[in-house]
Order: structure tokens, then C-alpha cells, then sequence
């Protein structure tokens, strides 16, 4: 790719845009070797300050190995970089839910809680006429799927029995959650409670 | 998931102890559906074992799930008897009520009952808390500007 750029700057050399790119680097000579870097850039065969600050012009307009998109891009332009119809509305759904997850996090923070620690949730559902409840018990899973993430919470009440509660992470019903305490777990998910003693998980 | 058969735990005081489901095969039946069943066991109350009666249930294993895509499960089959109107027999319900359940269930749900998301009228009577901002009113701080960074 520099090859031939160097090869088109050498035919454009009288050009002023030429001209106003080797003023810019001073006495740079366009024949030094370039080699290509990881990234895409160029590197300069023998380190020199004008073969440095050659790399680094040359640097903003190299093309991406990993094909991310240069500043300033739209969206349409990710769009139009997706030729399949799935892998286009994958990412407006990607999108979308981002900006969801966006809008609620700006209102809803929530303290890092993981498997192994009680909550106290308090929740006002539309069901409930939107009255706070308070919904209490051990969280035994967290599933991570950005705005679509879920935890879900154990207990068990005397004379009720067990009940598992999966709550939605970016649900706008959700108030507050409160760590009471955490035990320690050496698992991600803690389904083993279902099988054990309820005076381990009831809080 | 309860279908025909299945094997109920009774969590009233109408006096039945266990219940089995006695519909037709075929479909299954959630949190809030009334089914026909058969009293296996009962202790000394309205109803005696051997009849069959009505009844709604309130809990089951089967996860269920709310309108925000957030899910239920219990640890045992459990229903409320009610009588071919739907009225209650029983006085209290003395397992989990939701909301999935009739109106008139709501009716002897007392205080001694771990409600999941309800609170009933009687707390409310104790000083209960008072109600939280409407939903509307909720998410009109999403319309707000932020403040954070």
C-alpha cells in the first residue's frame, strides 16, 4: 500500500499539496524504506525524526487492520458496511439496547452485587398499583447480556415456602437494591441451593 | 405447569390437606387458573376428603412470567379451594398470593401471608407506606438532562 503511495507522491511531486506535506516534515526524504507495523501504519526502516513524524502523518489516514471505522462516521455508514440484512438489524438491535441500557443507567445505579450476596430489592410494579415492595433473598445467579441482563434471587419465608425471583437488570420497575451481606461462593451461579437446607439462604 | 393429575398442596383453611387435579388431559394450567380437583387428604375443616371442589392455584414450579419480562417460581404446587361460583371456602390464604390470582383471593389474604408483591389492604390500614410516584411519573426523570458526565 505505501509503495504505491510513495510511488503516486513522487509522479505528484510538484503538487502543493505535496509541497505543504514535506514543508510540514521539513527535509523528509519519500525514498526512506518504509515498513508496515502491526496496526497498519508506517514505520520508518531507520528510526530518524523526520521518518518519525512521516509515520505519524501517514498514521491518521492508514487504513485499519481491524476495520474500525475513522472519524467522524455516521451511522449509516455502519450500516452500509454490513452487506447482510441480519448482520445490519444485529447491529441496530446492538445499538438500540445500548442507548437503552444508556438512558437507564443515567437514572438506576445499582451497587456491584454478584452471586453470594443477600438484596433487599424494592420494586413498584405496575400489577401493585406501583406501591413499593420490598423483595428480599440471597442472589444465586447474574446473567450478563447488556441491556437484556437478568439476576435472580432466593428465599424462603416461613410458612410460604421457596420462592426464586429473576428480575430484568434494566427494568424501570426496580428502585433500589441494597447489598445486606455477601457470603462466599466459589461458583458463578449457586444452583446448589435449591437442594440445600433453607436456614443457609433465608434472610 | 399443572395438568391432569398433578399432585397439589392446599394452602388454606378450608381444612383439605392435598388435592389432586382432576381436569381433562391435554392442556396445562398456570398461577390464576381454576381447575376441578379431587380431595386426597384433609384434616377436620369445610371439606372433607373423597369430594372434589374447585380450586385456583397459586403457586407452581413452572416459572411464570410478568409484563417486564421478569419470572416466578415457587417451590411447591399449591392452590386456594373455591366453590363453583369462585368464592373462596377457606378464611386465609396462608401461602404466597400474586397477582395473577383472582380479586375475591385477595379478600382473605391476610397479614400472616408472605405476599409477593402486594400489599394488602389490611397493612395498609396498620400504616403501611404510602404509595410511590406513578409510573408516569417515574419516567419522566428519563426525559430529564443529564447531570452525569
Amino acid at each position: 500500500m505505501f509503495g504505491r503511495v510513495c510511488s503516486k507522491l513522487a509522479l505528484l511531486r510538484t503538487s502543493t499539496a505535496l509541497a505543504n506535506l514535506e514543508s510540514a516534515v521539513g527535509q523528509a526524504t519519500l525514498a526512506t524504506p518504509f515498513t508496515r507495523r502491526w496496526d497498519g501504519s508506517a514505520a520508518p526502516a531507520a528510526s530518524s525524526q523526520e521518518g518519525e513524524a512521516l509515520s505519524s502523518t501517514f498514521k491518521k489516514h492508514a487504513p485499519s487492520v481491524h476495520n474500525t471505522p475513522s472519524a467522524p462516521w455516521t451511522p449509516t455508514d455502519q450500516l452500509r458496511k454490513r452487506k447482510h440484512l441480519t448482520k445490519r438489524m444485529g447491529h441496530l438491535m446492538q445499538v438500540l439496547e445500548s442507548e437503552q441500557m444508556d438512558v437507564n443507567t443515567r437514572v438506576q445505579t445499582f451497587p456491584r452485587f454478584s452471586a453470594g450476596d443477600f438484596l433487599e430489592i424494592k420494586t413498584a410494579v405496575p400489577e401493585n398499583q406501583r406501591r413499593e415492595a420490598v423483595f428480599k433473598g440471597l442472589c444465586i445467579a447474574r446473567k450478563w447480556r447488556g441491556w437484556r441482563s437478568t439476576f435472580t434471587v432466593r428465599n424462603f419465608i416461613t410458612g410460604g415456602g421457596g420462592i426464586e425471583r429473576t428480575f430484568q437488570l434494566y427494568t424501570p420497575h426496580i428502585l433500589q437494591i441494597k447489598v445486606l451481606r455477601s457470603m462466599q461462593t466459589r461458583r458463578a451461579k449457586l444452583y446448589y441451593f435449591r437442594n440445600r437446607q433453607p436456614r443457609e439462604y433465608r434472610i | 405447569m399443572i395438568g391432569s393429575g398433578t399432585f397439589l398442596d392446599v394452602t388454606d383453611n378450608s381444612g383439605a390437606r392435598v388435592v389432586q387435579c382432576i381436569n381433562q388431559s391435554g392442556t396445562a394450567w398456570r398461577v390464576g387458573d381454576t381447575i376441578t380437583v379431587a380431595v386426597k387428604s384433609a384434616s377436620k375443616g369445610k371439606v372433607t376428603a373423597g369430594s372434589v371442589q374447585k380450586a385456583v392455584i397459586t403457586e407452581t414450579r413452572k416459572e411464570f412470567k410478568r409484563a417486564d419480562g421478569s419470572t416466578l417460581k415457587f417451590d411447591k404446587n399449591a392452590c386456594v379451594l373455591v366453590d363453583p361460583k369462585g368464592q373462596p371456602i377457606g378464611t386465609r390464604v396462608l401461602g404466597f398470593a400474586t397477582h395473577e390470582l383472582p380479586t375475591v383471593i385477595f379478600a382473605i389474604v391476610g397479614l400472616g401471608t408472605f405476599v409477593s408483591v402486594l400489599m394488602t389492604s389490611t397493612a395498609k390500614k396498620l400504616g403501611a407506606k404510602q404509595e410511590a410516584p406513578s409510573m408516569e411519573d417515574r419516567m419522566k426523570i428519563f426525559d430529564q438532562p443529564s447531570t452525569k458526565k
